[in-house]
């Protein structure tokens, strides 16, 4: 069915019933009257979902979507792809299906945002004039944070916490490497992309390495003390894969504070290893773009109204996504989606005079331990008292622990499932 | 009443442990539920927006292309009987009874049939006997 089918659809159907409705709802609510353009800058969970969202609600708007490729990868299930269970084509995405629903997709890179005078610079040249700004730019790597890490040195040592090419590289070094290698990732301080996303991949690069390499050993240097669903990871640890994977967290000595990709060195505070594979997640950022509106005002993440994602700083530009500090949400692929339903309601109904709705959210963060074992943590949130975006006490939490291999085994199959359903709710 | 069933190919066979109980308790819930489906409640204001994130796991339709349970032929009693037995622990789920917690009556009824009749939409075939609530 095309938009506008399924729009007329819609309204007749409204009509015949008389349409009683609840404000904020897609089947009372259709923007078709609204007019003007939308910029959204990132092809990613945010922007991909934003861009579709508007136009399903607001047909008569403009939305451009900037994307730098013309293929998104995926950092949700790329860990499957170091684990080698996984291909890099299964977790790239083309634009085609958004094309389809009326979004205008310009491949470039956005450089500059011109807010005085309501525009954007893209870096072949064009420029492009927006009523309203969507940036949902992800994050970028905060070079030197480790000392000696910059971009020359994450092709020895990869982050790979971009997916694509770093994915690629990193899976590479673990098919190259010999049995009995010693495998080192470096996880960063809160707050970061993905906050499992590190115990994640250490699994399944532990599920290889069990498989193909079982003499070889896997250390986490952690700059924190604790992790997102610790718990329910290390029984998992224990019961897979036991012996292989060692953590050590920022009080025994895990924070990492140099590297040397010539010697393949890594340096803590008190050790220093050489391991064949070093993975170094490094500290993140928004990425800089921001930084030419100063929309972060000299801190690491841009700060919004949580009800429309407005910025605090310059208003008509909204920022979703990894990029922001969201209240209580965590920066993951399924809160950038969420984020972005909430954004395209508020700039629709910003844009029709109205009042925006009403906010509500809902994560789950899905990992896998191994092809056939899945864990998850689920939180459902709504503003508090103060705007911030809280969740709502007694509910969420993680999967119970010494769960039997079954429920392991749905959740890793609903895992495949969320992926298979949110990249489609994004790209179409 | 319409007859309730679980309309997932996939979830039969694969989640074997955790979908099937969900039949054994769904029917009284069903009685239960018709028994007090009068006028539908106002709901709160966020459930409309709620109603949105369902599609990342369930599709845009209710329907996921994947393996998460199909939804898309629930009514809203049925809907709304799945969400309070997730929510009151009377059916097992994964991580639906952790989501369903956040949710009051209230909430639920709504959401149930804010859901239902976007996908009655969707789907271009709408049930009007089920559209009366």
């Amino acid at each position: 069915m095309t938009t506008s089918e399924y729009f007329g659809t819609r309204r007749d159907l409204l009509k015949l019933a008389g349409a009683t409705a609840v404000a904020g709802t897609l089947a009372d609510h259709v923007f078709a009257e609204a007019r003007g353009s939308v910029v959204v800058v990132g092809g990613g969970f945010g922007g991909a979902t934003c861009s579709r969202y508007i136009r399903r609600l607001a047909p008569g708007l403009d939305v451009t979507l900037v994307a730098r490729s013309k293929n998104f990868v995926t950092c949700p299930f790329s860990n499957m792809v170091i684990g080698g269970i996984r291909e890099l084509a299964s977790v790239t995405h083309g634009y085609d299906g958004l094309r389809r629903a009326g979004v205008t997709v310009v491949h470039d890179e956005a450089v500059a945002i011109d807010a005085g005078n309501n525009g954007i610079q893209l870096s072949g040249g064009d420029r492009l004039s927006y009523d309203r700004l969507v940036l949902s730019p992800g994050i970028d790597i905060k070079w030197a944070a480790i000392d000696g890490y910059d971009e020359e040195a994450a092709q020895r040592m990869p982050h790979a916490w971009i997916a694509g090419s770093q994915t690629r590289l990193l899976r590479d070094q673990l098919g190259a490497m010999e049995d009995g290698g010693l495998v080192v990732m470096a996880a960063p301080a809160n707050p970061f992309r993905c906050p499992p996303g590190p115990y994640e991949r250490a699994s399944l690069i532990a599920s290889y390495l069990h498989q193909h390499k079982p003499r070889s050993k896997l250390l986490i240097l952690d700059s924190k003390d604790g992790f997102s669903k610790q718990g329910l990871f290390r029984e998992g640890w224990e019961r897979l894969y036991p012996g292989l994977i060692e953590w050590v967290g920022f009080s025994e000595g895990g924070n990492v504070v140099a590297v040397e990709p010539d010697t393949m060195t890594v340096h803590t505070d008190f050790d220093t290893f050489r391991p064949d594979v070093a993975n170094i997640i490094p500290p993140q950022r928004s990425a800089r773009l921001v930084d030419t509106a100063d929309l972060a005002e000299g801190d690491d993440w841009c700060s919004v109204d949580q009800r429309t994602f407005e910025s605090r700083v310059v208003p008509n530009i909204h920022v979703l996504g990894d990029a922001i500090i969201a209240g209580a949400m965590p920066k993951s692929g399924f809160s950038a989606n969420s984020q972005a339903k909430v954004c395209a309601h508020a700039i629709v109904s910003l844009l029709a005079g109205e009042d925006p709705p009403e906010p509500a959210f809902i994560n789950t963060c899905y990992s896998l331990l191994k092809g056939d074992y899945g864990i998850s943590v689920a939180a459902v949130y709504r503003l508090d008292e103060n705007g911030e975006i809280a969740s709502i006490p007694g509910s969420g939490g993680v999967s119970p622990s010494n769960a039997t291999d079954e429920f392991r085994q749905a959740e890793a199959e609903f895992a495949k499932g969320w992926y298979a359903s949110i990249t489609a709710d994004m790209f179409g | 009443m319409k007859t309730y069933r679980w309309p997932s190919k996939t979830a039969a066979g694969r989640n074997s442990v955790i979908l099937p109980r969900i039949g054994n308790w769904l029917a009284p819930l069903l009685v239960s539920v018709a028994m007090s489906a009068g006028g539908a409640g106002a709901g709160e204001s966020w459930t409309g927006l709620l109603a949105e994130m369902c599609a990342a796991c369930h599709g845009q339709t209710g329907k996921s292309p994947g393996s998460v349970p199909d939804i898309s032929e629930l009514d809203a009693q049925a809907m709304q009987a799945f969400l309070t037995g997730f929510r009151d622990g009377d059916i097992e789920a994964t991580v639906m009874d952790r989501i369903a917690k956040a949710l009051s009556d209230s909430d639920i009824k709504a959401l149930s049939r804010i859901l239902t009749e976007n996908w009655q939409l969707l789907h271009g075939t709408p049930d009007e006997e089920n559209d009366n609530q």
